[in-house]
């Protein structure tokens, strides 16, 4: 096994696919084709309102399908569409925002009235099932995965740099 | 408590796959995770809502809910 750069390549004994949101060219890289979906989700971001003093580490909420933390709010589920990792839209568009409020007001009536402030679109790594992928690849000695975390792993994000 | 519970379990899995490359027993049996899957392995129990709304609802989110067995 080995990995290839600008430098030359790079002998090693073992390969961990680790690429998050590219791992599936990765994956296509060494000759497998994992069923690895890279699809948009999106967060938003709303002023908070004074009279919500706190929504903890994270406000999940199953019934209308929202996550909501100081950062921003997201929708519970993703897109089903598949992209480009290095080539996406990373806008929101106004029926996103609009299933946001949807989920936040029957939960915060103050929320109705705070405005909406920005958003950026993100990617998800989706396996069929929605599990990461964990371990060695059958019939592909020396190739191993821990990709597909889709949020939880190692994940494209908005970065604001510091002025 | 959810996404402290996710960290957690991603740190864990992060551990038990380190220790299975060094060929060590891992803290925690990843085998579930592995690719091809088990052909046991349909659904996501984590996200099953059984007797919840989001149960009547599969078609909101597809992409996973396609494997579930919604019980409801």
């Amino acid at each position: 096994m080995a990995v290839g750069s600008k430098q030359g390549w790079i002998a090693t004994p073992l390969v961990v696919n680790c690429a998050g949101a590219w791992s599936d060219r990765v994956a296509r890289m060494a000759g497998i084709e994992p069923p690895i979906d890279i699809q948009p989700t999106t967060t938003t971001m709303f002023r908070k309102p004074e009279s919500m003093k706190t929504v903890g580490p994270v406000f999940s909420d199953g019934v209308n399908k929202i996550y909501l933390r100081t950062m921003g709010a997201a929708n519970f589920g993703h897109s089903d569409e598949s992209v480009d990792a290095d080539d996406f839209d990373k806008s929101v568009a106004t029926s996103e925002v609009n299933t946001l409020r949807t989920g936040l007001d029957p939960r915060y009536d103050d929320m109705r009235r705070a405005p909406y402030v920005g958003g950026f679109t993100t990617l998800y790594d989706m396996t069929p099932d929605g599990h990461p992928i964990v371990g060695p690849i059958e019939d592909l000695e020396g190739f191993w995965c821990d990709c597909s975390w889709r949020g939880n792993g190692f994940a494209r994000v908005a970065v604001r740099w510091p002025r | 408590m959810r996404l402290q519970l996710e960290r957690q379990w991603v740190r864990a899995g992060g551990r038990s796959l380190a220790q299975m490359i060094l060929g060590r027993d891992p803290d925690i049996d990843l085998s579930y995770f592995q690719w091809p899957r088990r052909s046991d392995v349909v659904r996501r129990p984590a996200m099953v809502f059984e007797n919840h709304l989001l149960a009547q609802m599969p078609t909101l989110m597809p992409s996973t809910y396609r494997f579930f067995k919604v019980i409801g």
